[in-house]
Formats: C-alpha cells, sequence, structure tokens
C-alpha cells in the first residue's frame, strides 16, 4: 500500500511494445524526480520539514513538487507565467502550494529570465526559502535511481539502449548513470526538438509546434551532455505520428514526447537489433488530444519514418535528423577517439 | 612541469597574451593549496581595512586572490567612480562596500547564494551608509536572475573555476570547484543579453589553478579582447594569479568617453 498518491504514481510500469522494445511508461515522471530530490534534501538537513520550496515553473515541474512537498509536509510556491492552465492552478491551490504569475513575454529566454529574477526576490525576502533550481541542480537525478534499479533488474541482461526526450537532462542522463554504475552497458540516445539551444540546434525551427518539455531555450546545467552516445531531433509532425502508432499499437495513451521516443527507440532497435530498447514515455496524452490525437485518421504511417544521418548539427534536416557528432557527447568522443587512433597508423 | 615566467601587464595581449598564459598546476599541487575546511558552516568574522564583517555559515571568507580584486577596487587600479559597477558572487559584500565608498554610480550585487546577497546588504548599509550610491541586490544564477534591460560599465569576476572535486560540500564547491563552465555560461549571458554598456570592462581574476588558458579563450571567442592589469606571482609555489581587463572589441574604455 502506498502512503501517499505522489508514490503512487512515481514509479513507471515497464510494457513490452514488440519483442526487444519495452515502453518505461510514467503518469507523471517528474513526480519521481521531485520526491526524490525532497527526500534527499531533508535527510541531507539542507531543509527541513514546513520549510518553502520554490522554483519557477509553468507546467509540469510545479504540479509534481506540489505533490512531493504534500507528501513530506513542506510548502510550496511556484513562480509561473500566466500560461499556467486551470486544471493545474487548482490543483495547486487544493494541494495548498502557492503559485505566482508573472506576465508571460514573447521571447522564451526573456520570460525564463524574469521568472528567476522574481524567484531571488523572494529568496532576499524569506531566509527559509529553498530554490530547487530544477534545470540545474543535480539533486534532480536522485529519485531515478530506484527507476534505473527496476529496469536493471526487469529487463534481461544484455545490452540496452535507452531512449528519452532530454529536457532538463535529469530522467536519461540518470538512467544511463545509474545503470552504467550498476555494470550495465547503456547507449544514451537523446531526442530535442528542433529550435532547442541544448546540443547547438538554435539556428532550426519546427514550423508547427515545438514538443515542449524536451528542449529549452536555455542551458540546463542538469544535461551532461557526456553521458549521450546519440541524438535524434524530430518535428511535431513525426512525433505527433508516433505517438497515434504507440497508441494503436499498444494502448498506450501518451504524449508527444514518449511519441517521438517510440518512433526513435524503434530506429535504434532496427539499427541494433542484439540491444534491448527501452524508451521513456513521461506522461499521458490528455493533454494533448486537440493537438495531436484529434485528426489522427491523417497522420502517416510510422513504418515508412526514418532519419536523416547528419555529421553536424549544422546540418540538421526536418523533420527528422540524428547524429552521434555533437560536441561534448560521448558519442563524438568516441569518434575523436577513433579519428586519433587511425591519425597514429597513417 | 617547468614553471613558466608570469606574464607582465604591457607584454602580450589577446591570443598572444593567451598563448603565453601558464597551463593549469597538477591535481596534486592543486589539492594542496586548497584544503578542505569545514570552517563555511561557522559564524566568522573577517577585518580588512579597518571595516570589520559577520559571515554567517554558509558565506565564503575572502582569501587572498579575492583580496587582490578589493585592494585594485580600493586603490582605484580598478575605476568604478561615476560607473554601474556589477560584482558578480557579492560573497559577504567587501566589493559592493568598495565601490560605494569609491563613488560607484550603481552597486549591483549578485550571488547565487541568498545569504551572501542579505549579507551584502547589511554590509553595505553599516559602512556606506544612505548617502553612498544604490545598492541592488540580486539573487542570481551568474546573469539568470540579473534584470533584463539594465547595463553595467564594470563587472569584476572571481570565478570558482577549479575543476576539481576538492569537497563534496555543496558550500566548498559553489565557492571553489565550478569549472569554465561557469565562465561559459558568464560571457555568454552578457554578450547574449547585452548586460554590458558600450565601452565596458571586465574584470576577470583566476589562477593556474583553475582552467586558465581555457577560460581566456571563452573570453576570447565571446568576442574579448584580454590584458593583464596585474599578474600576483606568489612566493613558494608555482600558483601565477592574473587579474584582467576584457574589454569587447572595437569598443572604447568609458574612462576614456
Amino acid at each position: 500500500m502506498h502512503r501517499h498518491y505522489a508514490e503512487a504514481i512515481a514509479d513507471p510500469d515497464l510494457i513490452q511494445i514488440e519483442p526487444g522494445l519495452v515502453c518505461l511508461r510514467f503518469e507523471i515522471m517528474k513526480v519521481r524526480s521531485a520526491l526524490g530530490a525532497v527526500r534527499h534534501l531533508l535527510d541531507a538537513g539542507l531543509v527541513r520539514r514546513g520549510d518553502t520550496l520554490v522554483d519557477s515553473s509553468s507546467g509540469i515541474y510545479a504540479h509534481a513538487l506540489a505533490l512531493a512537498c504534500h507528501r513530506h509536509g513542506m510548502r510550496c510556491h511556484i513562480v509561473g507565467s500566466t500560461t499556467v492552465d486551470r486544471t493545474l492552478r487548482v490543483q495547486l491551490e487544493i494541494l495548498g502550494a502557492t503559485l505566482e504569475q508573472v506576465r508571460p513575454s514573447a521571447d522564451l529566454k526573456l520570460d525564463q529570465n524574469l521568472r528567476v529574477q522574481r524567484v531571488g526576490e523572494l529568496l532576499l525576502a524569506h531566509p527559509d526559502y529553498h530554490w530547487m533550481r530544477q534545470y540545474h541542480d543535480g539533486v534532480h537525478y536522485v529519485g531515478y535511481r530506484s527507476v534505473a534499479d527496476t529496469v536493471g533488474q526487469e529487463l534481461p541482461s544484455g545490452p540496452l539502449t535507452v531512449v528519452g526526450g532530454v529536457g532538463t537532462g535529469a530522467s536519461t542522463g540518470a538512467l544511463a548513470t545509474y545503470l552504467r554504475q550498476a555494470g550495465r552497458d547503456v547507449e544514451l540516445v537523446g531526442i530535442q526538438p528542433f529550435g532547442s539551444v541544448t546540443f547547438g540546434a538554435e539556428h532550426t525551427s519546427d514550423p508547427d509546434m515545438i514538443i515542449a518539455g524536451i528542449g529549452s531555450s536555455i542551458e540546463f546545467r542538469n544535461v551532461r551532455r557526456d553521458l549521450y552516445d546519440r541524438l535524434h531531433w524530430m518535428a511535431f509532425t513525426y512525433a505527433r505520428a508516433g505517438a497515434v502508432a504507440l497508441l494503436r499499437t499498444s494502448g498506450v495513451f501518451a504524449g508527444l514526447s514518449a511519441g517521438a521516443a517510440y518512433l526513435v527507440a524503434r530506429h535504434e532497435r532496427h539499427r541494433a537489433p542484439d540491444r534491448t530498447v527501452v524508451f521513456l514515455s513521461p506522461d499521458t496524452g490528455h493533454r494533448y488530444v486537440d493537438a495531436a490525437f484529434e485528426g489522427h485518421e491523417r497522420v502517416p504511417a510510422v513504418d515508412g519514418l526514418a532519419p536523416e544521418s547528419v555529421e553536424s548539427v549544422h546540418d540538421l534536416v526536418l523533420p527528422w535528423s540524428t547524429t552521434d557528432v555533437v560536441p561534448g557527447s560521448r558519442g563524438a568522443d568516441a569518434r575523436d577517439a577513433r579519428s586519433q587512433r587511425a591519425g597514429t597508423r597513417s | 612541469m617547468i614553471p613558466t615566467r608570469p606574464v607582465l601587464p604591457g607584454v602580450a595581449a589577446d591570443w598572444e597574451l593567451h598563448d603565453r598564459l601558464p597551463q593549469t598546476l597538477s591535481p596534486d599541487v592543486i589539492r594542496a593549496i586548497n584544503p578542505p575546511s569545514r570552517a563555511i558552516h561557522e559564524h566568522r568574522r573577517y577585518s580588512w581595512n579597518g571595516w570589520d564583517f559577520e559571515l554567517p555559515p554558509g558565506v565564503f571568507q575572502p582569501g587572498a586572490t579575492s583580496r587582490l580584486v578589493h585592494s585594485r577596487l580600493l586603490d582605484g587600479t580598478l575605476p568604478v567612480a561615476g560607473l554601474r559597477y556589477a560584482a558578480m558572487g557579492s560573497g559577504l559584500g567587501v566589493e559592493a562596500v568598495v565601490a560605494g565608498v569609491r563613488g560607484a554610480a550603481a552597486v549591483y550585487a549578485l550571488d547565487v547564494h541568498p545569504e551572501s546577497v542579505r549579507t551584502t546588504v547589511r554590509h553595505f548599509e553599516r559602512i556606506v551608509g544612505p548617502a553612498g550610491p544604490p545598492l541592488h541586490p540580486v539573487v542570481a544564477d551568474v546573469w539568470e536572475g540579473f534584470p533584463d534591460g539594465v547595463q553595467v560599465d564594470v563587472v569584476t569576476f572571481n570565478p570558482p573555476a577549479i575543476e576539481l572535486p576538492l569537497s563534496d560540500d555543496p558550500d566548498i564547491a559553489r565557492n571553489l570547484c565550478v569549472g569554465r563552465e561557469i565562465a561559459a555560461r558568464f560571457f555568454a549571458q552578457l554578450v547574449g543579453r547585452d548586460l554590458l554598456a558600450s565601452g565596458g570592462v571586465v574584470y576577470l581574476i583566476v589562477s593556474n589553478t583553475a582552467p586558465l588558458r581555457e577560460i581566456v579563450a571563452i573570453a576570447l571567442d565571446a568576442g574579448f579582447g584580454a590584458e593583464v592589469v596585474h599578474v600576483e606571482d606568489w612566493p613558494g609555489d608555482d600558483v601565477q594569479t592574473y587579474l584582467f581587463a576584457l574589454r569587447r572589441a572595437g569598443t572604447c574604455p568609458v574612462s576614456d568617453r
């Protein structure tokens, strides 16, 4: 029996989609991260019960932190933009979290800075507030250790490929880190939307819609580039096709990030059939009904979809590109090492 | 490692200066120079220039490198009079206090550690007082959180750029060993958000206990010119500490206008 709703939804289910292809399906993935972070801060004496945890968020993390605070007897204050939707606002109110909405800006970078500026003002005025910094503080890795343990135990021994949207870097980064620490052969494959700065694709853009949550307009320090072997960039149209196909073939009703991950996971499985591929499904499809699932009959079949393999982020093309040559990534380092070895023979 | 002779002010600039800078010292030497201490978790007192400072737990006590900056601000080597000044990593607030005393037009005190910013405010109010320039305390992660649309003329920055895990203690790591990436963020945000006024200058202090050359390269790649204002060659070891003036290429110093 779970002691709290947050714990009931924090842990994922492993669902076999087809042989060698496994979906790691979360209800709200960031709840696992927020619960682990708050627990760690309490255990380390960095915060005390009753303190206020504060961060800037306009979505899922606000919900996850509010639930984690509710579980652990903490107060929660969120600085969000006015785009926070009614469903979330009502839940935050009832959970006892306070939400402060800062006027939105057309520029995502300015919007983020304005919210961080307001968090700074709050921290100055309230010494008992603790700044969570979900994008930068490695404490957000800690909660995923148990997920890595589950994956390690439940999936057959042998090489693994982990596929997921990069986002803040915590979920994919933590899974790869903890599984590798346990001795597992893990390749980590990250997914980005076009336009994201995280791996240098800010010169590109998606004309339809950016897949919220898996990219960024600012650098996140929780993204540890050297953990990734390969990156994929995917446009909305293909992520949508992936989400529809995932629901159609498996019954998993999940968001665009999962749709993109499903497509990439299929590709990775085809590329290396000896590896078990596990992909992340971070949330349910409810928020995407209008944008993604409505009109599903016009969505292309996924069987014919494949990425363009490119040499660098400068060569990215819509709707789907992949490369293992991203500066600072594990894949790029491996390639550099190969080149150097080749050079010594000449 | 063969000791490199210090590059004195005026000898070289920009990439030529970069190429003459010493390599980073070996990890063993860096660890020996920075022995772990848990003192940051205590309440401490600090005196400098006849001023007394109170340091609550978590607030960093200035070392010899920080005092180089404090002295050069106080003696006018780093001019701030009439200029908008930002202390990046304000700590207990010595730079802010000196800039206030030296007649800066405005003082921005930035630190990622809220208690440090509060401590700076207390010291500024007590030592500089209401006759001084306005103090703008900002809790910010480098420039993230600094208001948009504001520009400054002078910035001082003593980055915690050592790249060794000298301690698991987050307070010690925050103040010593974040690595070169903090310099990368500093310059990327400074340029990307146009926070430095035309003719403005960044005074950056870095030793070869950190990736000195790499950090200067980050500044040069970001479009800054680099020259040495002061170099300290400490007795008894191979540490060299450089105080650089970094200006955007093609701008004239504010003091010349």
